[in-house]
């Protein structure tokens, strides 16, 4: 449905709502600091967060950490010792078939595997020394998203969309995109969820090819019928309101449901494409033949859209080809077939995250926005049985880009094998307090007091890690 | 009311005003009382001399807070206003201090400000030496001064304030409740509302009681009550119904962060979570007394006096450690002491704030930051727990069926005679039976050859690829047990070796085969070859379940449930599940032992899906990829390996169960048991299955057949006839080796002795008979629990971290309550449930009875319902809560009284708006002094949607089913990783930890589901059809006044009947709907009633 020829039956239109959403911005965020709820860390860079997680485990050795000893030791056991992993099937070394070189101004080494986003390196900050603390999916997903291994605890994207305040009423302030077979990752919906902070800014999932694209958008009478419902419920709320001394909090659910209401054009309006040019599809690649990628470039598409609409924190979500171990939940998870299962992977995400990252600075909005893309884990340098890797927490790579962050660095190393982190090793804690800082955000004042504690997203960790900021 | 001799500073926390002490000035007074004890507890941590001095600041002597830090001094005697140490603790500016403590009450602000304009007077003037600011900061220090904490001292027995001077309805009332609330009031010169009216009240009381809304029939009946307790008759009447246990029922659930599935990747089935939350509903249905309703949550399954229900045959208080096993569970951990950490932790979260709102759980990795609580207290319960194990616990009445048990065991023996007699007699006539053996031996060559000659083949529809994967896995193994089969009756262990191999042989061979034969004998020893390497002798282990006796020895037999057969053979000595009833079941797990590294081997045998596998500290999950586990499925004994080198380290049980029987991963409905004989570890190769029997070897050393140069099939036939005969008498007199057992089951598989029922007509009436009580039998109850294991202190982890284990900390309770160890023998759960309601412990009813209180006034007299520590808030009427804490414990832990007493009280029925006084003085109306509209949780929400609509199916109990099945919502399921899609977004509870009170959220995809979404949809139409199908409403006016009396339990004021006619006429007009139609148009109907639904009155409690 497009509400641009033809205003909406509430007479609002495409123009009207990204007017609500952008203008709502300064107050909220300014509403939540004043609640005593934040403490700004440093002027903010970023106002939102871009999240391409790569559920499964993208291996870090055939991607974005050179390892040339890998080949030298082909073959070979792993010199040091090894600790438990999930299959327990370890082979020998196993080099990366897919050659890596400097690429862009600075240098920076991305193999193969990413060709086109190895063209953006020089927006990247590539942290290689990255490290997790769970060898399995769910623990590592929830992990990853919330700072603890199990249900319960707020997403990242629900901190943010906490900490920041919605910046657009007629949009939930974090948004979990999928598209095709896309599903959550293993851990389910708690990887998305709100957990103790108020429910406003659970992840909502939003299936952008589905019809509705998020659960009960769909108005279930002709708006008409429903605006006169609305009107009808509006007066008798008051009167109840009136009569049970509870005017603000009915007030309240009077625009709640006006807000519900003019969800009911916005989401279709953000999902509906037609607006956007060929040159820009063909970019981003949603006319590729692989269906997977064609679905995967229209998240990335998406999230330009949502971005320009003020959405604090947008998750995207990778399709599977179910090769060698790697299915809906896990994509990325190549205990076998890393040849094949990898190099489908890759060219799924590699144009649409390119061509998001070139969109995105030429309409401005990569200054403030921070793009973020990892893992739970990485992948063993050595094989699982002979054509896989196994998970391995202990040393991967996860880059970044965008507002706040200096591209063209390289921040930390794994060992001279891509096992552990050795140089300036850094925690998930540390990721999360570095995109907090560049949201303007001091990660231990970012707190919320519950079950008798102060809960933080970083736990009791954390560390900005200032060596790849601007 | 304090019993610690310790510095009370906890009353500072709740009393404004500090006495004048004699001997000493004002000032040194508050210091003493007050600045002294805040600071060394508060602010020491991290603003000592010899701490961090976090901003330069050093709080511990008087020179350091004249100095100060970077906001400048601390403490400028005489000017408050100059002292940086105030804005701290008043959160001015950015400097909320304690950092992520709870903020300073305004007592404690104002002693600070009061004590700094009288000059600051500080004694300690120069800096403290490492060793004195130890010992002012030391965990024994600390803890005492702690100790002093409001809600650990000792019930008070407050009493009722005296009636009041003032007049009104609520200041009338010589309600205890009412009194207490209206003293306050009264301090406060606030006036409370006024009775709110009937209509309200029948609503907000059903509601609240039952979370449905009123019918016409109830509401019938409490206005046509014209007694003067007609309220307590409502009360009574709401208190009495089935509703009311589902309702408070789902309270507590929140509680123990009730779900049915495990969560992480897979997110198995907590198997039978819902007997837990069924358990709930009959406690409180029936008003157990709510210390033993904790009792039965920690250790229900171990009281000596357990509750028993007769009728069900059921333990009915084994059922309340379900709640144990609502924990989460990772995924094939590669670290499983870090999975047993997180799933313990989690329940000592649960335990300690659902039954006693403290943290204990934050005391994982070093003492408690505010609380009494030391990383002791945690490991203290840590053991408890760890010491039993994660399990589906059989919950039968002790005794059931022990009659026909008996009938069984007395048919059994009368069995084991026919057979014996039928034996003996066919021992005396083998040759023909030789024949039949060896024509089965041939027929099972012919059927192999054929299986082999024909391959499952692909078929050509691609899609069939699995199915073809299943059949080739079906072939091979149908084929390999062809083959293993006549392989395994002609090794030299086998008994009848002899006489297949002699038949294989051609004529002219067979004198060189038999004197190899012979040969083969001589180098053949007879015993057992398994070597336990350490591990836990079988008999040392626990069984649990009713399918479990005791080991046996050589001979023990099960009777077939069904078929021809009347046995399949005789058993080893073992421990063998169900040798009396077949749907019986249970677990046997061996000790603790430490992993080594080498493959450990279990003799067993079993069927349905029975499991034998190795537990590493205690994760209830296998899916045999690290965690390895073999599913038995076969009625012979085999060897199976569980290879174990990756957990190396770690510790470990040994496991059988069957299928039902599982904890996680359960195969339920298919008959199963299993057999254990022998435990083997070692590198070596397998031992043989069983001690080799030749025939040879069993002769006696002067059988002529020894000595023969050659045999015939007579010679075999006498020799086998001599030994068959002294196996089965030494069976008969019940001491059969194992040799004998051996040759017996070679005999029945060979057909040389008979086994099916045709053949021993004698035990055809004894076998149905035995088969008829057997299946009267039902199986077991089953439920989520935990069965007590190997009993161990845990060693204390250094900063949480559980690779660095220290000394063992004894198991028991919280020091604070009760420091005595718990006895050696069993895990102390029964103990520690008994801590948990002991008579001095003041925790446990204070917070049960806030619970109630907050359940009933939407807010608890202590707001933060789990936490009564320093983290959480201060109580509004201390004295109150005590009052009812300890009414609550004489009169006998009464729930049901307890809401009796609230719901009575005049404060529960007070009206919404408050007074102008209260407006002013109490805006957020702490003192109760007016009703406070609140919104409805998502089940109540759903559950009314259903009952106005007349949708709802009042089935109680039972397994879970889903939103369709119009059930109430506590009957619909809560698995973890999974949303419901309508009471999601009415901001469910937590499955992660105790939530006592839940969140109020208020967001578009509430109005989105309303507005749109299935449920609210369906409700409108049958509400609207079931409106239009009702005879006596003559018009349209009378079918909106039952629309608002069914949905909001009130009549429309005149001018929402009005608004509401005008709607109807409007729609029906805009819709093109002929007036003489629209009276009864089902969508038009439909859409008004979708609007009622959608008010924020039906909704809302007023």
């Amino acid at each position: 449905m497009s509400t641009e020829s033809q205003p909406g039956p509430a007479g609002f239109s495409r123009r009207d709502l990204l007017g609500r959403c952008s203008t709502g911005f300064g107050g909220v965020a300014l509403a939540a600091l004043l609640a005593g709820r934040v403490q700004a860390a440093a002027a903010p860079r970023a106002q939102r967060v871009i999240f391409l997680f790569m559920s499964g485990g993208v291996s870090h050795v055939d991607s974005f950490d050179p390892k040339p000893e890998l080949a030298r030791r082909a073959g070979q056991p792993m010199p040091v010792p090894v600790e438990r992993t999930q299959f327990n099937q370890n082979g020998t070394i196993m080099p990366t078939i897919w050659p890596f070189k400097p690429r862009g101004q600075c240098g920076t080494e991305v193999s193969e595997l990413f060709p086109k986003i190895a063209t953006q390196v020089d927006k990247l900050a590539v942290i290689r020394s990255m490290t997790a603390k769970f060898s399995e999916h769910a623990q590592g997903n929830l992990f990853m998203h919330t700072g603890f291994p199990f249900l319960g605890h707020p997403s990242a994207g629900a901190w943010i969309s906490y900490g920041l305040g919605r910046a657009c009423e007629e949009l939930p302030g974090y948004v979990v995109l999928q598209s095709g077979d896309a599903g959550p990752p293993h851990g389910g919906l708690p990887c998305f969820g709100n957990g103790y902070l108020p429910s406003d800014h659970q992840g909502s999932v939003l299936k952008i090819d589905a019809n509705p694209p998020l659960r009960d958008i769909r108005p279930a009478d002709p708006l008409a019928i429903q605006r006169a419902k609305l009107d009808f419920l509006a007066s008798f709320n008051r009167r109840f309101g009136a009569r049970s001394a509870a005017e603000e909090a009915i007030e309240a659910a009077i625009r709640s449901h006006e807000t519900a209401f003019r969800m009911q054009a916005a989401v279709p309006e953000l999902t509906d494409l037609s607006g956007e040019t060929a040159a820009t599809k063909t970019a981003y690649g949603l006319d590729a033949a692989d269906k997977q990628q064609a679905a995967y470039a229209r998240q990335c598409l998406l999230a330009r859209r949502l971005a320009e609409r003020g959405v604090r924190f947008i998750e995207l979500s990778c399709l599977a080809y179910n090769i060698g171990g790697g299915n809906r939940a896990n994509p990325w998870d190549q205990h076998g077939a890393i040849k094949q299962g990898h190099a489908k992977m890759a060219a799924q995400v590699d144009q649409p995250i390119a061509a998001l990252l070139a969109d995105l600075e030429a309409r401005g909005l990569l200054d403030d926005t921070l793009v973020v893309w990892a893992g739970e884990f990485g992948r063993t340098p050595f094989a699982q049985g002979t054509a896989g890797r196994d998970h391995n927490p202990y040393g991967f790579s996860v880059w970044m880009a965008g507002g706040g962050v200096r591209g063209g660095t390289v921040f930390g190393a794994t060992d001279e094998l891509g096992y552990r982190a050795v140089e300036q090793p850094v925690t998930l804690y540390d990721l999360w307090a570095t995109v907090l800082h560049c949201l303007g955000l001091d990660h231990e004042a970012l707190t919320f007091r519950h079950g008798g504690r102060d809960m933080r997203l970083t736990d009791v960790h954390g560390h900005v890690m200032h060596d790849i900021l601007a | 009311m304090i019993r610690s001799q310790v510095l009370p500073y906890w009353l500072a926390f709740c009393v404004s005003v500090i006495g004048q002490a004699a001997g000493g000035s004002e000032a040194d007074e508050l210091f003493e009382r007050t600045i002294r004890p805040y600071l060394v507890e508060r602010c020491y941590s991290c603003h000592a001399t010899h701490g961090t001095r976090e901003n330069g600041l050093a709080v511990d002597w008087a020179g350091g807070l004249a100095e100060g830090g970077y906001y400048g001094p601390a403490v400028v005697p005489g000017e408050p206003e100059q002292s940086a140490i105030m804005l701290a603790l008043r959160h001015a500016e950015d400097l909320p201090m304690p950092k992520g403590g709870p903020k300073p009450s305004a007592a404690i602000v104002n002693a600070f400000e009061r004590w700094i304009r009288l000059g600051a007077p500080d004694p300690r003037q120069e800096p403290p030496t490492r060793e004195q600011l130890a010992a002012a900061t030391s965990w024994e220090t600390t803890f005492q001064r702690r100790l002093s904490w409001w809600s650990l001292q000792p019930l008070a027995d407050p009493a009722v304030p005296a009636a009041p001077k003032q007049s009104g309805w609520l200041a009338s009332s010589d309600h205890p409740v009412d009194r207490f609330l209206f003293n306050r009031m009264a301090e406060a010169g606030v006036t409370p509302a006024g009775e709110a009216d009937p209509d309200t009240l029948l609503r907000r009381a059903t509601l609240v009681l039952t979370g449905l809304p009123p019918t016409l029939e109830q509401r019938r009946t409490f206005l046509e009550d014209q007694q003067p307790d007609r309220w307590a008759h409502l009360i009574d009447r709401l208190i009495d119904s089935p509703a009311f246990a589902e309702r408070w029922a789902r309270h507590w659930l929140d509680c123990v962060r009730y779900c049915e599935t495990h969560g992480s990747e897979g997110n198995p089935a907590i198997p039978h979570a819902w007997q837990f939350r069924d358990w709930c509903i009959r406690a409180i249905d029936s008003d157990l007394p709510i210390d033993q309703f904790f009792r039965e949550q920690v250790a229900g399954d171990l009281l000596p006096n357990p509750r028993i229900d007769r009728e069900r045959q059921i333990n009915e208080s084994a059922l309340g450690i379900g709640q144990l096993r609502m924990v989460p569970h990772g995924f094939n951990p590669t670290d499983p002491l870090d999975e047993l950490v997180t799933f313990t932790d989690n329940q000592i979260d649960v335990l300690s704030k659902a039954f006693l709102g403290m943290t204990v759980s934050c005391a994982r990795c070093h003492n408690h930051k505010f609380d009494a609580i030391s990383q002791a207290d945690f490991y203290a319960l840590f053991g408890v727990l760890e010491s039993c194990r994660p399990a589906v616990i059989q919950a039968d009445a002790p005794g059931r069926d022990a009659s026909k048990r008996e009938q069984l065991a007395e048919l059994k023996q009368q069995i084991k005679a026919e057979l014996a007699a039928g034996w003996r007699a066919a021992t005396d006539d083998l040759y023909p039976r030789f024949d039949r053996a060896l024509a089965t031996d041939q027929a099972e060559a012919d059927e192999l050859e054929q299986l082999e000659a024909s391959p499952p083949e692909a078929a050509d529809d691609p899609a069939d690829k699995k199915k073809l994967a299943e059949r080739k896995k079906k072939w091979e193994a149908d084929r390999n047990r062809l083959r293993d089969r006549r392989r395994a009756r002609r090794e030299p262990g086998h008994p009848l070796a002899v006489f297949y191999r002699l038949a294989d042989a051609a004529a002219p061979d067979q004198q060189a085969v038999w004197r190899s034969l012979q040969q083969e004998a001589a180098a053949t020893g007879n015993t057992i070859q398994a070597d336990r390497g350490g591990l836990p002798p079988p008999k040392t282990w626990y069984a649990s379940g009713n399918g479990l006796a005791g080991a046996t020895a050589d001979g023990a037999f099960r009777v077939e449930p069904e078929g021809e057969r009347v046995l399949t053979g005789l058993l080893p000595a073992g421990i063998h599940s169900n040798l009396l009833v077949s749907s019986a079941g249970g677990v046997l797990h061996s000790p603790q032992f430490a992993i080594d590294g080498r493959p450990i081997r279990m003799l067993v045998a079993g069927t349905g899906g029975a499991r034998g596998r190795i537990v590493i500290w205690n994760y209830p999950r296998a899916l045999g990829l690290n965690y390895f586990r073999t599913s038995l499925n076969d009625d012979q004994f085999q060897w199976i390996t569980l290879q174990n080198s990756y957990f190396t380290g770690e510790e470990a049980h040994l496991e059988l169960a069957t299928g039902a029987d599982i904890p996680v991963e359960t195969v339920a409905g298919k008959r199963s048991w299993f057999s254990l004989a022998a435990v083997d570890r070692g590198d070596g190769p397998l031992p043989p299955p069983l001690p080799p029997a030749g025939l040879f070897t069993l002769l006696p050393a002067d059988d002529p057949l020894l000595s023969a140069a050659t045999v015939d099939r007579a010679d075999l036939a006498a020799g086998y006839a001599g030994v068959a005969q002294r196996a089965v008498e030494a069976w008969q007199r019940g001491q059969a080796t194992a040799t004998d057992v051996r040759l017996i089951n070679a005999l029945l598989e060979a057909d040389l002795l008979p086994a099916r029922m045709d053949e021993l007509p004698p035990v055809v009436p004894l076998v149905s008979q035995y088969r008829t009580i057997d299946r009267s039998i039902a199986p077991p109850v089953r439920a989520p629990g935990v069965h007590e294991g190997t009993v161990d202190d845990q060693p204390l982890f250094v900063r949480g971290d559980h690779r660095q284990p220290t000394d063992r900390v004894p198991r028991r309770f919280l020091e604070a309550i009760d420091p005595a160890p718990f006895p050696a023998g069993s895990s102390g759960r029964l103990q520690l449930a008994e801590a948990i309601v002991a008579a001095d412990n003041p925790l446990t009813p204070r917070v049960f009875v806030n619970r109630v209180w907050h359940h009933l006034f939407g807010r608890g007299i202590v707001a933060s319902v789990d936490t009564f520590g320093a983290m959480g808030e201060q109580p509004s009427h201390p004295d109150l809560l005590d009052f009812l804490a300890a009414r609550f414990r004489v009169e006998g832990w009464s729930l049901k009284k307890l809401v009796r007493q609230l719901a009575t009280s005049r404060a529960f029925r007070l009206a919404a708006p408050p007074t102008a006084s209260a407006a002013e003085a109490d805006p957020t109306n702490r003192l109760v002094s007016h009703w406070q509209l609140r919104r409805l949780e998502g089940e109540a929400i759903r559950d009314s949607l259903l009952t106005v609509s007349g949708l709802l199916d009042r089935k109680q109990y039972g397994p879970s089913a889903g939103d369709r099945a119009n059930r109430r919502s506590i009957y619909v399921p809560v698995l973890r990783n999974v949303e419901e899609p309508f009471l999601s977004v009415f901001d469910p509870p937590s499955t992660q930890s105790t939530q006592g009170r839940r969140d109020i959220s208020q967001v578009p995809a509430q109005a989105l589901v309303l507005l749109n979404g299935d449920l609210a949809r369906r409700c409108s139409e049958a509400l609207a059809r079931s409106l239009l199908a009702e005879a006596e409403l003559p018009d349209a006016k009378a079918r909106v006044r039952r629309l608002f009396l069914r949905s909001l339990g009130r009549p429309p004021t005149a001018d929402e009947l009005a608004a509401s006619i005008a709607w109807l006429d409007g729609e029906a007009s805009r819709r093109g709907i002929d007036p003489s139609a629209a009276a009864a148009a089902v969508p038009l109907w439909q859409d008004l009633a979708h609007a009622v639904l959608n008010l924020e009155e039906f909704i809302h409690v007023n």
